[in-house]
């Protein structure tokens, strides 16, 4: 800001409390990076994104990978490192000069990255998002585990196809955000985790069950929607401080909650259920 | 043998003679056009190039370019190493740049091609390309990394790269060969989403002083016009807020500095409290909305509290004075005290551009402007807006505190009275 309008400004700033700022040019650019799929069994993919939308999907058969993406130029360079021996491959956004990632203007938010990923290969992603708007499809890959972490702003992943293969353990963890998982039942993962910190989620947990479940849920503070199918047996054990939690259609039996048909269920679900200073709430979906 | 078949037998001899004895190829090019001055590597094409023979344009001569070495003047570039983009996106940009002029360009172990290039469907290459200004139609089998600057990459059914394809400004068109490598492009920029700020050109003091001088009556003015509408529709909010500055300066200046500390911390309790409640998630942005107006209302209120404040006592002691002052009201009152408080800045107006002094005045502008705001806001805060008179010094009903009361007894008036008793008094058995 120039001398001669301080004065003016600095009254300016103390009556109405509000601050002024110099636009400044942005560099916006585009990238892409893909590799065809060549007799490969697996891929172990990491995206890393700072700020910006973020839209994941199954692809093609004959793509092992593809990401396009806009990113800021001034700020972020672009990753498409794949190691053909170790099957593994970084795609997203780096921060120039490190120091960790942040967003300083809201303009980073025009930052877009699509990516797909082959559904005939097994995949091991591992999603470390911060301040990202994500809509992520799950469904229809091989993802044998995944692990899907969201500092802030908000989170849409869909199972709305069965995963082709069994996963192990998928992993979301969530800072101070807004967060969906839906048709979590097609995920095929033996264990479910979700570290919630601030803000609300839910966990839809409807799809086609081929195997049983566990969820290891916890919250700090916020509010934990879990949406179970009718029909599922359901076992949940609590450790709660200053939560709220009714859930219905349950029995309470030595500290468990358990849904009456637990014994006769097809599937089941056991929830290791941890939360302070919020609210959880179970529901039954038909 | 027609003059364009002429020309591309030279350039096929000539092409062959510089792949014998060199691994590396530059080109230079001109000012003409660019498919003029594209290197002949007529052997490799599948889709021929026009030159300028064939074009028939008037006076064009059909001669290929003659190879250079780079030297220390031009650009050399590896095209193994694509994937270490920083170190090779700086050079395709300068590629780009420059193809219109005269580029120097070196490729290690491999060759360029400015103008279209392609690969029929039954030739072998081995080594990287690099096409500038064109695009590269793939047909064949390429041995090798591919690069474009400015220009397409076609994949087409059959064709086959053992090594990885980038185009700099262009697209990458997989039609179903096969690449071994990664695939990429990279545009330089897309979108300038914001104009860049201009420098500020140097102005003389005299512009400088009147520039100063116009900012501060737009301040002026507004102020004036926002406190009018206080005084308006809230004049007797405005006139608790003024006396409580009046009567408890002090402790309007401390509440006010802890208020200016405490305001992060009390909206981040609001949030969380909010965020805790779930269903108060839902009323976060109105709470933010009016938080924040609530602070510029006080701050804003509270600075023109504290103008009125000091034109109130100015006109009641020329008043008391003996001077005769017409329509002494809220309105004067404000305009008063808003003069008086720019009468600082206005100094720094006049002798801001004096070295060191003019720093001087205004570091004590910003200070006093600084005191006045935190009391006025501390006052705010203290008088709850205008609606408490607990410090105000308010011990006679307002209806009682008349002009002509105060005129008569400005000794024993308003700024002699001390503050109600903190006990109430207990009623008369």
């Amino acid at each position: 800001m120039s001398n001669r309008h301080w004065g003016g400004a600095t009254l300016l700033v103390l009556s109405l409390g509000a601050g002024t700022g110099l636009a400044h040019g942005q560099t916006m650019r585009s990238f892409s990076a893909a590799r065809q799929v060549h007799g490969e069994i697996n891929l172990t993919a990491t995206v890393r994104l700072a700020s910006g939308r973020l839209r994941l999907a199954p692809g093609g058969a004959s793509l092992l990978y593809h990401m396009e993406m806009v990113y800021d130029a001034d700020r972020f360079k672009p990753l498409g490192i794949y190691d053909p021996v170790a099957g593994d491959v970084v795609l997203g956004l780096e921060s120039i000069g490190g120091g960790g990632l942040r967003v300083s203007k809201a303009a980073q938010l025009d930052q877009a990255a699509n990516l797909v990923l082959s559904p005939t290969v097994d995949i091991t992603l591992d999603a470390r998002l911060q301040a990202v708007n994500a809509e992520l499809e799950l469904g229809g890959m091989r993802l044998v585990a995944f692990t899907l972490h969201n500092s802030g702003s908000r989170t849409v992943a869909r199972f709305t196809q069965p995963n082709r293969v069994g996963c192990s353990r998928g992993e979301f963890r969530a800072g101070a955000a807004e967060f969906k998982v839906s048709g979590l039942g097609n995920s095929r993962c033996q264990t479910i985790a979700f570290h919630g910190g601030v803000g609300t989620a839910m966990l839809d947990f409807s799809g086609s069950w081929r195997n049983d479940m566990r969820l290891e849920a916890s919250m700090a503070a916020g509010g934990l929607t879990i949406k179970l199918p009718r029909g599922l047996g359901v076992r949940m054990t609590t450790d709660n401080f200053l939560t709220i939690l009714d859930p219905q259609g349950f029995i309470k039996r030595n500290g468990e909650y358990i849904s009456p048909n637990y014994k006769q269920a097809d599937r089941h679900l056991d929830i290791s259920l941890k939360s302070s200073l919020g609210q959880v709430t179970v529901l039954w979906i038909d | 043998m027609s003059r364009s078949s002429r020309f591309l037998l030279v350039a096929a001899l000539i092409s062959a003679a510089t792949h014998a004895h060199a691994t590396t190829t530059l080109i230079t090019t001109g000012n003409g056009p660019h498919k003029a001055a594209a290197y002949p590597h007529s052997a490799y094409r599948t889709t021929p190039v026009e030159s300028p023979a064939q074009s028939g344009e008037p006076g064009a001569v059909a001669s290929p370019p003659t190879p250079q070495e780079a030297g220390p003047q031009g650009l050399t570039i590896n095209l193994r190493r694509l994937d270490d983009l920083e170190f090779i996106e700086p050079i395709l940009f300068q590629i780009s740049m420059q193809a219109g002029s005269d580029l120097r360009l070196s490729v290690v172990g491999g060759r360029t091609q400015l103008g279209e290039f392609s690969i029929g469907s039954n030739e072998h290459l081995s080594g990287d390309i690099l096409v500038v200004k064109g695009s590269a139609d793939i047909y064949g089998q390429l041995d090798g990394n591919l690069v474009t600057v400015d220009g397409n990459i076609i994949i087409h059914p059959g064709a086959f790269i053992s090594g990885s394809v980038l185009a700099y400004n262009g697209q990458v068109h997989d039609l179903g060969g096969e690449i071994t490598g990664e695939i990429r492009t990279l545009s330089s920029l897309v979108q300038p989403l914001t104009m860049p700020v201009p420098k500020a050109q140097p102005v003389s003091p005299v512009v400088a002083t009147l520039q100063k001088a116009a900012g501060l009556a737009g301040v002026f003015l507004s102020l004036a016009v926002l406190g009018f509408g206080i005084v308006l529709f809230a004049r007797p909010n405005l006139e608790i807020v003024s006396d409580t500055i009046s009567h408890s300066f002090g402790r309007s200046f401390i509440v006010g500095l802890l208020g200016q500390i405490l305001v992060l911390p009390t909206f981040g309790m609001i949030v969380v409290g909010l965020v805790l409640s779930v269903a108060g998630i839902l009323l976060l942005p109105f709470a933010v909305i009016v938080y924040a107006l609530l602070m510029i209302l006080a701050t804003v209120g509270g600075y023109l509290a504290v103008a009125h404040a000091m034109g109130e006592t100015y006109i009641r002691r020329r008043m008391a004075a003996g001077l005769t002052v017409s329509s002494p009201n809220s309105y004067r009152y404000l305009l008063v005290g808003l003069m008086g408080l720019s009468a600082l800045w206005a100094a720094w107006v006049i002798f801001g551009w004096v070295p060191f002094a003019g720093d001087v005045i205004k570091g004590i502008a910003v200070l006093v402007t600084w005191l006045l705001g935190t009391a006025g806001f501390g006052a705010a805060l203290l008088s709850r807006g205008g609606l408490r008179e607990g410090f105000a010094g308010r011990i006679l009903p307002p209806e009682a505190l008349t002009d002509e009361y105060l005129w008569a007894t400005p000794q024993f008036g308003v700024p002699a009275a001390s503050r109600p008793p903190t006990r109430p008094t207990p009623p008369p058995a």
